[in-house]
Parts: C-alpha cells; sequence; structure tokens
C-alpha cells in the first residue's frame, strides 16, 4: 500500500515524535542506560541532531521543542532551558540541512558533536560557572564533557533508525 | 540573508522562540517554577514515564537471576567478608542496641512528630543531565505538593522539592550542591549548614561546613535538621559524620558525612507536605 506525499510526510513525523517521547523515557528511567562513571547518556541530543539533518527547519524547530520540553520535565535547573536550547539548534540544523549541508553520515557526527558540546558547555556556563559552583573545571572535564563524549557513541545508531524511518515514509516525491 | 529573514519559517521561528522565552518567564516568577508548556507536554507524559520506571524494576530483579558463576563467587566472597564483620559487630550488639534505642527516642518517627502531613511518593525518573542526582517523583501539586516541601525516606532527609507540576515533581538531593540545609550535630549541639561539592557529591556525600577549627565533631556523629528557616523541620537525620577535615580556602573545618538515606537506590519516598512551623523562619539565641 502506498500513501501519498502528505500522508507520508505525516506518519513520517509521527514516527519522530513516537521515537523521542520513547527516548526520552529512556533517559529518564533510572537504570536504563547505563553510567559510566559520571558519564550519563543525554539521548535526545544524538536523536534531535539527526531528526533535524532529516526535515524542514519548521518541522526541525517543533520537534526539538518537544524534545527540549521533554527534557524540562525531568529537570531542576531552569524551566524552559532545554526547550529553547532545542527549539534554536533545531532550526538552525534544519535550515543548514536545506542549503548547505548535506543529509549524510558524516554531516550527522558533525551536527551532533557539536550539539553535545554546545548542551554540555552551555549547561554548565549557566548552572555551574555563572551560579559559582565550586569545583567548575572539574565538573566540566569529568561529568559534562565525559557525558559529551558517552553520548557520542550512540550517534550511529541514531543516524541509522532515523534514516530508516525517513526512508520507510518518504517514498513519494513531493508534488510540484 | 534579508529574504530568510523576512520568510514565513523565520517568524514561525521567532514566535515559538518568543512563546517558550514567555514561558520560562512565567515560569521563573511562578510559584510552582513550571512553564506552561512543560506542564502540558509533562501531565502527559509522567504517566508514562511512570509506567517507564515501574517496569525498569521489573526488568532490573529478573536480569539479576542471569548473573554470571564468577558474579556469584565475588559476591560470595563479599558475604563473607560482611558476616565476618557483622561477628565483630555482633560483640558490641548490647551497646549498639541501646544507641538505637536512644537514637529512636531521640528523633523519633511520626509518632513523635504528629504534627507531619506526609504525601507517599514513588520514584519515576531522574534528570540525564543533572549531575547531582535530582529525581522525578509521582505527586505534584494535585496532592497539595508545593515547591520547598522537604522529602524524606523514613527519619531521613533525601532532599526538597524544587519543581511542582500538578502530577510530578523534581526533587532536589542532599547530592546538589546548590541546597543548604541548617543542620545540628547531635552530640555537640554544634550548628551550621549541610552544603556538598562537586567532588563530595561523585562520591554520595555532603558536609556540614563553617565549622570552627577545633570543633569537638567527631566521626560517627548523627548530624539533624536544626529546623531553622522553616523549610525542614527539626530533627529529620540527615547522616553520619565520616571524617572532620579542615578548609583549604578558610580557617574552618567541615564534616564529610554520608547521608542516611540511599539516594541512588531510593524507590519510594515521603513529601512532608505540613508541619508545626513550616515557612516560619525560627531565631535562636
Amino acid at each position: 500500500m502506498r500513501f501519498t506525499f502528505e500522508k507520508e510526510r505525516f506518519f513520517r513525523r509521527l514516527a519522530f515524535v513516537i521515537l523521542i517521547v520513547v527516548t526520552a523515557l529512556f533517559q529518564h528511567t533510572r537504570g536504563v542506560m547505563p553510567q559510566i562513571g559520571a558519564a550519563r547518556a543525554w539521548l535526545l541530543v544524538p536523536l534531535v541532531a539527526a531528526i533535524s539533518l532529516r526535515e524542514t527547519n519548521v518541522a526541525a524547530m517543533l520537534l526539538g521543542t518537544l524534545a527540549g520540553l521533554l527534557w524540562d520535565f525531568a529537570s531542576p535547573s531552569m524551566d524552559g532551558y532545554y526547550a529553547i536550547l532545542f527549539c534554536i539548534l533545531s532550526f538552525v540544523t534544519g535550515t543548514l540541512a536545506s542549503f548547505f549541508l548535506r543529509r549524510n553520515f558524516t554531516a550527522c557526527l558533525l551536527v551532533t558533536a557539536v550539539w553535545l558540546v554546545l548542551t554540555g558547555v552551555t549547561h554548565w556556563a549557566f548552572f555551574i560557572a555563572l551560579g559559582g559552583m565550586d569545583h567548575a573545571v572539574h565538573i566540566l572535564l569529568r561529568l559534562e564533557l565525559a557525558s559529551c563524549v558517552y553520548t557520542f557513541c550512540f550517534t550511529p545508531l541514531y543516524y541509522f533508525i532515523v534514516s530508516g524511518m525517513d526512508g520507510l515514509f518518504r517514498r513519494e516525491q513531493k508534488p510540484i | 540573508m534579508r529574504q530568510f529573514l523576512k520568510s514565513t519559517q523565520f517568524k514561525i521561528f521567532v514566535v515559538v522562540l518568543a512563546a517558550l522565552f514567555g514561558g520560562t518567564v512565567l515560569a521563573a516568577v511562578g510559584a510552582s517554577n513550571t512553564s506552561p508548556w512543560t506542564a502540558a507536554v509533562g501531565t502527559a507524559f509522567a504517566p508514562l514515564q511512570k509506567l517507564a520506571g515501574r517496569a525498569s524494576e521489573k526488568v532490573q530483579w529478573f536480569t539479576d537471576g542471569f548473573a554470571s558463576a564468577r558474579y556469584y563467587q565475588i559476591e560470595n566472597e563479599e558475604l563473607k567478608e560482611i558476616l565476618a564483620e557483622y561477628e565483630h559487630r555482633l560483640a558490641d550488639y548490647d551497646e549498639v542496641k541501646h544507641k538505637v534505642a536512644s537514637y529512636e527516642e531521640m528523633l523519633g518517627v511520626k509518632e513523635a512528630n504528629p504534627d507531619f502531613e506526609l504525601c507517599p511518593a514513588n520514584i519515576i525518573g531522574v534528570d540525564a543531565a543533572d549531575l547531582f542526582s535530582s529525581l522525578i517523583i509521582d505527586r505534584g501539586s494535585g496532592d497539595d505538593v508545593q515547591v520547598n516541601d522537604p522529602v524524606v525516606c523514613g527519619n531521613y532527609l533525601v532532599g526538597v522539592v524544587k519543581k511542582v507540576n500538578p502530577s510530578y515533581s523534581v526533587v532536589q538531593t542532599l547530592l546538589n550542591p546548590s541546597l543548604n540545609v541548617s543542620a545540628i550535630e547531635s552530640k555537640t549541639r554544634e550548628t551550621s549548614y549541610v552544603t556538598t561539592t562537586a567532588l563530595l557529591s561523585e562520591n554520595g556525600q555532603c558536609m556540614l561546613a563553617g565549622l570552627d577549627r577545633l570543633t569537638a565533631i567527631a566521626p560517627g556523629g548523627l548530624v539533624l535538621t536544626s529546623g531553622i528557616g522553616g523549610i525542614y523541620p527539626k530533627g529529620l537525620i540527615i547522616g553520619t559524620v565520616a571524617q572532620v577535615l579542615e578548609s583549604e580556602h578558610d580557617l574552618t573545618s567541615y564534616a564529610v558525612i554520608q547521608p542516611g538515606a540511599d539516594i541512588a537506590g531510593l524507590e519510594d519516598v515521603f513529601v512532608i507536605t505540613g508541619f508545626s512551623g513550616q515557612g516560619v523562619e525560627q531565631i535562636t539565641d
């Protein structure tokens, strides 16, 4: 059974929404993702980075905002922080993907790396360094950047899941 | 570029971003620390998170049965060591029993605190990005939970409610350096405040900071909430003193505390939604 372009687009985005919700559950549920030392897996970052490369900038922004809100749900930090961060990053990535970036594995690795560093460093800057917390550099190196490196290992997995879904629901060409 | 800035897509982006900023401002000025957007998404997501938390516990219990023989060998050796330690401790049983009885008498449980209004809650999740073990519980403003309500496990203090939604709340634990709890050491009656640092937090410890260099506090002492400030009721156990060290930054000492509550292994907690003196700042002489 073949769907029209609009139906395929709808189902593709619905699948992405489900994937974001499931990933958020994985990220927030204790004992699901192993913690290596102090490093934790921020699974939503590689997922939304991969989705943003595959979607238009507005759709990417909305999906990124949803992921950010799901992260804010669990966060004791300033409410809305992740939603705003992901909204901006998704829109910029979606726009770059429309004009400059290729939608391939290398681009996904690059984009995810940038996202992870920005997520870790901005979180550290706003809530640790500006908050005047002791041992700020230790936190940056041992906790934030370690989490970035650990999370980066999940990039190939999410790239192939997202491209698989994208291929499954993108057979029809956009009508002219 | 100018054409892009005038495009519909960019206008949508600006509108969404403005709405998110508006929500953040509302969260900052509101009593619940929650934006309407997070509240909406969280209300729908919290039941799923609760299910996932329960499923995770079941899976953990199931997979424990598949441990390897080598694992059991190591565990056996560890248990033998623990047994030897317990045999040694048995010799001092009477003394320990007496101590426990006196602790119980001194600290009490709920019977000794009839003014406590307790709300039982399950831990349904954690924040992966929070490096200091914040917890998500399945009780919110619909259960009379409010920001700054203390969270306990038995007589042990776990933390404080940081963010409240209708159906869930986020708890900041004792392992968060931004949390300060006014405290008293039970034996010496020295008062100060309990906080932590990133280094101590990594080891699951906190500290009684700002003590005199000549403090009489010694390892084994019990640290309790002092009740000053009106956020935490008096007499909750924070933990026991593991060691006393001199500060590297000033002329004070601090006592490293092993929290009484096993924060990493908690499954259920109680939120104290009301107690006598809540919100009233007490003044000591």
